[in-house]
């Protein structure tokens, strides 16, 4: 369902929104994946070992299991380019925006003079494929800004970009 | 800001030299181990103990006597170990305040005896000032005073124990450096200057508490009576099958009752005074908190009508400040009043009428998301702050100055979406505050967003420019309200 005013408050086309990098799907793929081919593996060894125990009794019990494992991993690997997409980030002048989410959409509006800190983050997959996470801190638990799956060069001069603007603007409680 | 500086090492501000805790200290520190030696000590010497029938026996004969000579010595040294330490400890512990030349005063707090702490506190960046007398302190006559930091719980710093007297004389003294004091030229912090606004009568408190809690006991009473019915009507198995039930409901009306009873302890003897830069609350039956607020330092206000409440008229108010230390009774600001009388406080300490301004309402599509409450959502703008309204049966209004908000953000479900709707939320730094404006039209919604951003970016500006001197100017009427 298309609906333009939704699009225009979560995606204001006049802004120049920025796009997380499309490394961030493996990121997200890969544990699910491991944890599926793991869990398949599990699975599907205990039903063969079912089977080879008493003539495959325990079998059949496996196989919505495993489906059902199967499933839930592809929904996911076919699901996360659609969530990956919609994150993005608009820098202007005061403040910065990151909107994400598909089912349920987020916008943040993170003025620069209340961040406290910038945090660059990044497991050792990110690390693997290059990307890093920028989360900013204000003073209230709330604040939900983060962006994932910046290249590592982009999120560093995100951050200074971003520590310059909140020196510049810095504010009291 | 608690800044521990290890290359910190001014000379004359040996511990020795600053302002000493008070000589109990000691004492009420280690009470609870003194406790627990002596329970260790009576379980270990149990057997012997139980010999003391036979005490003018043992006098006579030697062997008893050495048994309960034995025990006393060991609780003795147990005893004395403990307090030496707990002695040692104070020792090493002092405080002062120091007059910065060029600055805000700070309070120096030095303590521990193996890891060194070395505390050091902007006393203009206190968010509230508490004198606290936790009941075994109170017996003895002596005081916490606390100090609650934007910070947090981590960063607060808790003087105790002092003699009450004291704890008076340092909280004025502190008060004398915080914020906005010094360009109001006024000597502030003298308690005896404060001007009573409001007492809630115990009458009143348990009857607004009983009230507020009506519901859940209610349906206590309803359990009963079913279990009566049934064992009218039914067999005994079925009452059999309801008694099973006994022992959760049990607990339930226990933790009930429970939390009934400290909640009318703790607002007991309830009073609120304005100070010359901000209110104080004194409550408290068993335990007594004093609590000092600069006006400028709250980040929200809440107001409340549970349902029952609705009828008497009555309100309780709530407020906000950043690093509170337990945020039920840091949020307290009057746990019951007529509504006129809330609003008013409320007015005064925020200068915002919360029953003025236009308020603009959820729409109509509202109604399926959320089909009892939907027309009590509403929104209004007031010029230095906003205010969300929401709640069918509590209804609740929440104040929030827009220089204290942090960031501005809205959401939207799939059903939100179907309907063409979104909520928006202001992110406060306590994140109690909960402020919302709940299934707006997406339009309308757009604006608000954009409305809230840049109202919040002009006060933050306001403020930040001026420094926190002219806070009182961001916020005129509070600065009136108090004057």
């Amino acid at each position: 369902m298309s609906d333009a005013a939704g699009d225009r408050l979560f995606a204001d086309p006049d802004l120049d929104w920025q796009p997380v990098s499309p490394a961030l799907v493996t990121e997200r793929r890969l544990p699910v994946a491991v944890l599926a081919l793991l869990g398949l593996g599990l699975v599907g060894g205990g039903g063969g070992a079912a089977m080879a125990a008493d003539s495959g009794a325990g079998w059949p019990l496996a196989v919505p299991g495993l489906l059902l494992l199967a499933l839930a991993a592809l929904l996911w690997w076919v699901l996360v380019p659609r969530v990956v997409s919609a994150w993005r980030y608009a820098e202007r002048e005061q403040d910065l925006l990151v909107s994400r989410g598909r089912m349920q959409r987020r916008l943040s509006v993170v003025p620069y003079g209340r961040m406290q800190v910038i945090e660059v983050s990044a497991n050792p997959v990110s690390r693997h494929l290059g990307i890093a996470t920028v989360t900013l801190v204000t003073a209230s638990a709330a604040t939900d800004a983060r962006i994932p799956g910046l290249p590592t060069e982009v999120a560093q001069r995100l951050r200074d970009r971003l520590a310059a603007k909140g020196e510049a603007a810095a504010a009291g409680l | 800001m608690t800044e521990s500086a290890p290359a910190y090492a001014d000379p004359e501000l040996s511990p020795s030299a600053m302002h000493r805790l008070h000589p109990l200290t000691p004492f009420l520190r280690s009470w609870r181990m003194l406790g627990a030696a002596v329970a260790i000590g009576f379980g270990f010497f149990k057997d012997d103990l139980e010999r003391l029938k036979y005490f003018w026996d043992a006098l006579r004969g030697d062997a008893e006597l050495s048994v309960l000579l034995r025990a006393a010595v060991v609780l003795f040294v147990v005893a004395a170990v403990l307090v030496a330490g707990a002695w040692m400890s104070w020792r090493a512990t002092g405080f002062a305040i120091v007059d910065d030349t060029d600055g805000p005063g700070t309070l120096r707090f030095h303590r521990g005896l193996v890891v060194r702490q070395r505390s050091q506190v902007r006393l203009n960046r206190v968010q509230s000032v508490e004198v606290n007398q936790p009941l075994f302190a109170r017996l003895l006559g002596l005081a916490v005073l606390r100090l609650d930091m934007a910070a947090g719980d981590d960063a607060s710093v808790s003087l105790a124990y002092l003699s009450l007297k004291d704890a008076w004389s340092v909280r004025e003294e502190i008060l004398r450096h915080t914020a906005n004091a010094p360009e109001l030229g006024v000597v502030v912090g003298d308690r005896t200057d404060d001007e009573l606004i409001a007492r809630v009568s115990t009458t009143r408190l348990v009857q607004a508490n009983l009230l507020d809690s009506v519901g859940v006991l209610s349906f206590f009473a309803l359990w009963v009576v079913a279990l009566v019915v049934m064992r009218i009507l039914g067999s005994g198995d079925v009452v059999l099958a309801g008694l099973s039930g006994i022992v959760p409901v049990t607990i339930a009306i226990l933790v009930q009752l429970r939390k009934q009873v400290a909640s009318i302890l703790r607002d007991a003897d309830f009073g609120l005074y304005r100070t010359r830069t901000g209110i104080r609350i004194s409550a408290g039956l068993t335990s007594t908190v004093n609590r000092t607020i600069d006006t400028d330092r709250i980040q929200g206000v809440r107001l409340e009508e549970p349902f029952l409440w609705r009828r008497l008229g009555w309100a309780r108010v709530e407020v906000d400040v950043a690093g509170a230390a337990d945020s039920t009774q840091a949020a307290r600001l009057m746990p019951v009043a007529d509504r006129p009388a809330a609003l008013a406080l409320v007015r005064s300490v925020t200068g915002v009428d919360l029953d003025a301004g236009d308020v603009r309402r959820a729409g109509e599509r509202a109604r399926s998301l959320d089909p009892l409450g939907w027309r009590y959502l509403g929104v209004v703008l007031h010029e230095h702050g906003a205010v969300s309204m929401h709640g069918r049966w509590r209804r609740t209004r929440i104040y929030v100055p827009y220089a204290r908000t942090q960031s501005v953000s809205v959401r939207q479900g799939v059903l939100q979406r179907r309907l063409g709707l979104a909520s928006a939320y202001l992110d406060m730094p306590k994140g109690t505050g909960s402020w919302h404006a709940s299934h707006r039209d997406v339009a309308e919604a757009t604006d608000l967003v954009a409305e809230l951003a840049a109202r919040a970016r002009a006060h933050r500006l306001a403020l930040s420019r001026a420094g926190p001197a002219a806070s009182a100017a961001a916020q005129p009427e509070a600065g009136r309200g108090l004057g």
